[in-house]
């Protein structure tokens, strides 16, 4: 493992810094990334080491960004609510990582996916409530569920 | 190496799963479902790992933010995505779009229906003075006009307070109409057929073969397709529902389960080993979580949660 880092880390720590434009997420990028090849189940069956580091270091990039954006937008809906009842940095931290996951596993769908998968899931309402609540009929709510189900599977699937 | 779910699966999963996310409960369905489950361990599988997933989320801190907040934030354009393709940013404002224009034209999607969701109890007026109580998840279609005075039980359980008209009333059930002149009556959808108690003043009931009989203020009968099957007088707690509250006088736990099952969002079950334990007691329906507390106190049985949506009452 040593050996692999010694060999690749440079390279990986040179390629990020050069699509995020920034050396110290750079840094963090890489270094996480080959946390996340010491965790893999098996880092010695490695063939193609720099195709691995390659695939795991375009996913952290795309979460970082995504992060950022997901952050961002939280923060805006905050504006429009009392700021006494806004969470602590800590708590924002642990959400971001919790909006990070959902965000992931409903990627790509639409809109209304969105929203019918997060108000039968969350909210708990059945599919006549949130058919009313978007201006859809409940068998439209189960199309959109069951897309949605789909989807998050897919994303769950190892 | 674990086995990827393939498509088919996924696509047959997901049919299932968004079928059970409805909210309305359906008997029939939901032992459909148990027996595609049982037919290969792959499928328990894979609804077992979504649940698991959607109980993570459910406990995750996402469960505080307010819904628009949070869709709002999901909805949020994605500044890689934004950069490698700027068109499909825009197609996505398209349809939020038309969601928004749709939305102010809905509420009457379901037209003439009168019907509760899940722990919703509601009294409506009827076109002839009456009145009817949907217990909840029920649902009923009013008759009312070219001669006809009555209502269809589609599904659930009615408390009827009838006018009194020269006309008489008609409940029509999937196996028989109940005919009543006044006061009231209350009739329930049952796994086996329909439950019918003529509470203050005596109904008839016409069959399925058109067999009319006769039955007494205070007294109650099941029916089904072959006719009337059992019968018995009242004990006073039938109606309870109404102020929130399970009235069981030596039930079976199937019986008290089937009660609470309206109140209960997700798959309620009973093991076979437990069905039969007899039941009394008075249970509160509203709170569907507390009741089934209560009958683990009472019963040699226990919960077992695969997740909040999915419960089954197992031997202790």
């Amino acid at each position: 493992m040593a050996a692999l880092f010694a060999q690749h880390y440079p390279w990986l720590r040179a390629r990020v810094t050069r699509v995020m434009g920034c050396s110290f997420s750079g840094e963090d990028i890489a270094a996480e990334t080959f946390v996340r090849v010491l965790g893999l189940r098996d880092p010695q069956a490695i063939r193609e080491p720099r195709a691995l580091l390659t695939t795991i270091a375009k996913r952290l990039m795309l979460d970082n960004w995504r992060r950022g954006d997901l952050e961002k937008a939280y923060l805006e809906t905050l504006k429009a609510t009392p700021e006494n009842t806004w969470p602590s940095p800590e708590e924002q931290a642990v959400l971001t990582e919790a909006l990070l996951a959902l965000d992931r596993l409903l990627d790509g769908l639409p809109g209304v996916g969105k929203a019918v998968f997060v108000q039968s899931c969350l909210g708990g309402l059945t599919y006549e409530q949130i058919g009313r609540e978007l201006g859809i009929s409940k068998s439209r709510v189960q199309q959109h569920m069951e897309q949605a189900i789909a989807r998050c599977m897919t994303v769950m699937a190892p | 190496m674990s086995a990827n779910p393939d498509q088919a699966l996924i696509r047959e999963a997901a049919h299932w799963l968004a079928f059970l996310q409805s909210g309305e409960p359906d008997p029939a369905r939901e032992q459909a479902f148990l027996a595609w489950q049982a037919q290969d361990p792959r499928h328990a599988q894979v609804i077992a790992e979504f649940q698991q997933h959607v109980l993570a989320l459910r406990q995750s801190p996402l469960k505080d933010v307010p819904q628009d907040q949070l869709l709002k934030t999901l909805n949020a354009p994605s500044s890689r995505r934004r950069f490698l393709h700027g068109s499909l940013a825009v197609a996505g404002l398209a349809l939020g779009a038309g969601v928004a224009s749709r939305l102010a034209t809905s509420g009457w999607a379901w037209p003439g229906d009168l019907y509760t969701g899940i722990a919703e109890r509601r009294s409506f007026a009827l076109p002839d003075g009456s009145t009817a109580l949907l217990n909840a998840s029920s649902r009923i279609t009013p008759q009312f006009g070219r001669g006809q005075r009555g209502v269809v039980l589609q599904r659930g359980e009615l408390l009827l307070d009838i006018h009194p008209q020269p006309r008489a009333f008609e409940v029509l059930t999937g196996a028989g109409t109940i005919v009543a002149r006044q006061q009231r009556v209350l009739v329930r959808q049952e796994l086996a057929g329909w439950w019918v108690l003529a509470q203050q003043s005596p109904v008839q009931l016409i069959d399925a073969k058109g067999l009319a009989q006769p039955l007494k203020a205070g007294h109650w009968a099941r029916f089904n397709a072959q006719g009337l099957y059992d019968s018995g007088q009242a004990g006073g707690g039938e109606g309870d529902w109404v102020r929130g509250l399970l009235n069981a006088n030596d039930l079976t736990l199937a019986q008290v389960v089937e009660a609470l099952r309206p109140y209960h969002r997700g798959v309620l079950r009973v093991a076979p080993p437990v069905e039969h334990l007899r039941v009394s007691g008075i249970f509160p329906l509203d709170d569907s979580q507390h009741a089934l507390r209560m009958l683990t106190g009472i019963l040699p049985v226990r919960l077992s949660r695969i997740t909040d949506f999915w419960i089954t009452l197992e031997p202790a």
